[in-house]
């Protein structure tokens, strides 16, 4: 079941409208909170449930590991790296099974010539996205970052919580747990500024994103058939769209959290005003980002064993970040490229220690690192090498069908329009370019005309049609 | 004023529904404007002629930048002419929302071009949204005794593999009008441009079915054989256009402009069934139809200008409705073939 679906709504609403009763029916905050708790984890797994009743079986099993694994750890210190290591495994095993035992089967079967088994499996809902919370969990604990967390439904609701559940963001167990007992409930407050974010999130998803998954689906499913033109605006559109999609999702995910009362960290943060590689990854995809960094760069050794060695892990870091999102060589091809980037970037930076201060050069820098990633992008978008090589190809081709799509420039207006905005307003947040949510106060006329023209322009220009979350796939 | 439960009292509540209420006003204006411009069909109320279902209302304005972008207005009739001659009409186009063209300018339309290409002859356009084949064989008498056109009935279909329930409720007289709101509160809500392309919106979102869903529910027509009794079914449907054409003195013409799809290696496909094709083509044939596939021109066009028939710069490639170049081949197509029927 997918945000954008008006199930969606209708059982968002119905958990909403409970614990608004709950919250009208408990004076005592105590008993309040922990019903509101409950009624939060039942809702995570009937959400799952509703899916496939199977995936709650992993769910459940994910959590009971990582919750005995890290209160065990907090007992015993002999045993806590054993701990560690066979919670982590079990999970990379769950994970591995369910989402890359056909593509390793297939791979090494055509290494060796031979046919080896392969099972029809359907990986269960979010696993990527709980699993990388469930190890981020296990592994803090074992750094003694914080002690392990005694309540098992709170950890069961850590992993399950059905906000961030299918795609992110990846929520920092501290972050999450800290909320669990303080602030955290329904208000009216909180209903005002969450559901301005989904708005904004469905208008950067249903509009922008979906409409531009038409052309970007056209171009990419016949580039033989598009002249260079329009290969090139296929390519930007699909920058374009992958970045409306996730963060539009991300966005809605905040929102809905937001109205039940938690507060996450914005997901995304102008990803195409970034000047270089490594400005890119800390504005993209923020939560897996620093997951990445931080319970895999730094494992590996991080920046801590010579230059060489800091390469070799940015390197295998992004490979395996590459593999995270789908079992697919393209995928590490996309992984190894952005690896590189940060590598080359990297050693640059050690060559050239002058900071680029100057405004042409700044927005050279821009458009270089914008271009850098659309050719990434369409390794990541491509069903296969050939297809990549296709778009490629395509690039050069005079003859074909020129298609000027129009929702490609509104995207550009609106994408140009997002970094615009923040750029006026970067001297406000110490002179760096930062995408801030605009919250109208809706007790005002022109707070909720404001607000109503906006979500009218949604539904008016929204695509009506199946089009999935991409990151949904992952 | 905060919004805050505890401080809340009923006239805070009260203050507040009424904010919401004029914010709803003005908004619904702006969304309006908005709507205005980027699809706006106006009100269609029920043909009393029954040469179609429906008519728009008389010199509708029309604006369309979803599919398309063309700014069109209706003729005194609420059909889709740029103008109207006081002669007689020679060809009567007839057919779905292909012919009646809302997405295209008046200018590029194909009953325009045949106008152009055809000067001795007057061709008057009756092509509106919603009637497919079964409908405009159902109204063709009427049609045809209403305008009396003096040459050639033109209907346009995009279908050639037609359902034989369809074709039976037809030729039983079953078969029911598409549905008008000529009154109540329907038809003003109507005339408020935001309240129709929202509506359509959300009904289709609240349809909108998962993949899964959409598969199951995917029409099995691929599956239909051509066995006799769909011959014959075919063949007594068709009759209904070929005996009313007689019985008015015109040629009937069928204009099959097929979808086409682009495959991986760019090449343009036609979701045609061959067999339903020559069954289609062998009746036309026999019953006196003028038949015009137009898989060829499109093909050609395609491979000479690397056009498509259909599909806009706002949708999706090559698919929806017919566009300025499919309008232009399809016209062209006509004149050709009516040039060469008559010997010119």
């Amino acid at each position: 079941m997918s945000f954008t679906e008006y199930r969606f709504f209708i059982f968002f609403a119905v958990v909403y409208v409970v614990l608004w009763l709950l919250k009208l029916a408990f004076s005592s905050k105590k008993s309040f909170t922990a019903m509101n708790k409950t009624i939060l984890l039942l809702s995570s797994y009937a959400l799952t449930a509703i899916v496939d009743w199977r995936f709650c079986i992993s769910l459940a099993i994910v959590t009971a590991i990582v919750y005995f694994a890290a209160l065990k750890m907090n007992e015993s210190i002999k045993i806590r790296r054993l701990l560690m290591f066979l919670g982590v495994s079990v999970i990379i095993a769950q994970l591995g099974f369910f989402k890359y035992f056909n593509f390793f089967s297939q791979s090494i079967g055509t290494l060796l010539g031979k046919d080896f088994v392969t099972i029809n499996l359907v990986a269960p809902l979010g696993i990527s996205f709980y699993s990388f919370s469930a190890i981020g969990y296990l592994v803090d604990v074992y750094r003694k970052k914080y002690p392990a967390n005694k309540s098992f439904s709170d950890v069961a609701l850590y992993i399950s919580f059905f906000t961030k559940l299918v795609s992110g963001p990846i929520v920092r167990p501290e972050k999450f747990f800290n909320q669990l007992d303080k602030e955290h409930c329904v208000s009216l407050k909180n209903l005002e500024a969450g559901i301005q974010i989904v708005l904004l999130g469905m208008f950067k998803k249903m509009v922008l994103a979906d409409n531009l998954s038409v052309f970007v689906n056209d171009v990419f499913g016949a580039p033989k058939a598009f002249d260079s033109v329009t290969v090139l605006l296929a390519m930007i559109s699909y920058s374009l769209q992958i970045y409306f999609d996730f963060s539009g999702y991300s966005d809605i995910a905040i929102g809905f959290s937001k109205i039940l009362g938690f507060n996450f960290d914005k997901n995304f943060n102008l990803p195409y005003a970034s000047l270089n590689p490594t400005e890119f990854w800390k504005r993209w995809h923020i939560s897996l980002s620093q997951w990445l960094q931080e319970y895999l760069y730094i494992s590996l050794g991080g920046n801590r064993k010579g230059k060489l060695r800091t390469y070799i892990n940015l390197l295998l870091t992004m490979l395996i970040g590459g593999l995270w999102h789908g079992a697919n060589f393209t995928f590490i091809v996309w992984g190894g490229i952005n690896g590189l980037g940060l590598i080359i970037h990297k050693l640059f930076r050690s060559l050239n220690k002058k900071k680029t201060e100057s405004p042409v050069t700044k927005t050279i820098s821009c458009v270089l690192c914008f271009c850098f990633a659309t050719i990434t992008w369409v390794f990541f978008r491509a069903e296969s090498f050939a297809n990549a090589a296709d778009m490629f190809i395509g690039l050069t081709q005079h003859e074909g069908i020129r298609q000027i799509y129009t929702w490609s420039f509104v995207a550009v207006i609106f994408a140009l329009a997002e970094i615009i905005f923040a750029f006026l307003k970067k001297n406000d947040n110490g002179g760096k370019i930062s995408a801030e949510y605009i919250t109208l106060d809706l007790t005002k006329i022109s707070g909720l005309t404001l607000f109503f023209i906006f979500a009218g322009i949604t539904v008016l220009f929204a695509y009506i049609g199946n089009t999935a979350f991409i990151y949904g796939n992952f | 004023m905060k919004l805050n439960l505890k401080d809340s009292s009923f006239k805070t509540t009260l203050i507040w529904f009424l904010k919401v209420l004029a914010a709803g006003i003005v908004s619904l204006a702006v969304l309006s404007v908005v709507a205005f411009f980027y699809s706006y069909t106006g009100i269609h109320t029920t043909n009393t002629t029954k040469a179609t279902d429906y008519t728009w209302l008389p010199y509708q304005r029309m604006n369309n930048m979803k599919e398309g972008f063309s700014f069109i207005k209706m003729d005194k009739n609420g059909f889709n002419n740029a103008e109207i001659r006081n002669d007689k009409i020679d060809i009567l186009l007839m057919g779905s929302s292909h012919m009646e063209a809302y997405q295209v300018n008046q200018n590029e339309n194909c009953s325009f071009i045949l106008n152009e290409l055809l000067p001795e002859y007057y061709t008057y356009n009756i092509g509106i949204s919603g009637h497919t084949i079964y409908r405009v064989a159902d109204n063709l008498d009427n049609a045809l005794n209403k305008y009396k056109p003096q040459k050639y009935v033109i209907i346009e279909t995009n279908t050639i593999q037609l359902d034989s329930f369809q074709m039976k409720k037809v030729l039983s007289g079953e078969s029911s009008a598409i549905k008008s709101y000529d009154s109540g509160v329907l038809f003003y809500l109507q005339k408020i441009p935001a309240f129709k392309p929202v509506y359509n919106q959300i009904d289709n979102w609240l349809n909108t079915k998962t993949s899964s869903e959409s598969f199951s529910d995917s029409p099995n027509i691929e599956n239909i054989v051509v066995g006799d009794e769909y011959k014959k079914t075919l063949f007594d449907f068709l009759s209904i256009i070929a005996s009313e054409s007689e019985n008015s003195r015109v040629t009937p013409v069928i204009v099959y402009a097929p979808n086409e799809t682009l495959s991986k290696d760019g090449s343009l496909v036609f979701r045609t069934n061959d067999k339903f094709l020559e069954v289609y083509k062998e009746t036309c044939e026999s019953l006196g139809i003028i038949f015009i596939d137009m898989s060829e021109p499109f093909a050609e066009m395609y491979s000479e200008e690397k056009k498509l028939a259909h599909g806009f710069p706002n949708t999706a490639v090559g698919v929806g409705h017919l566009n300025k170049y499919g309008h232009r081949t399809v016209a062209k197509t006509i004149a050709e073939k009516i040039c060469r029927s008559e010997g010119k």
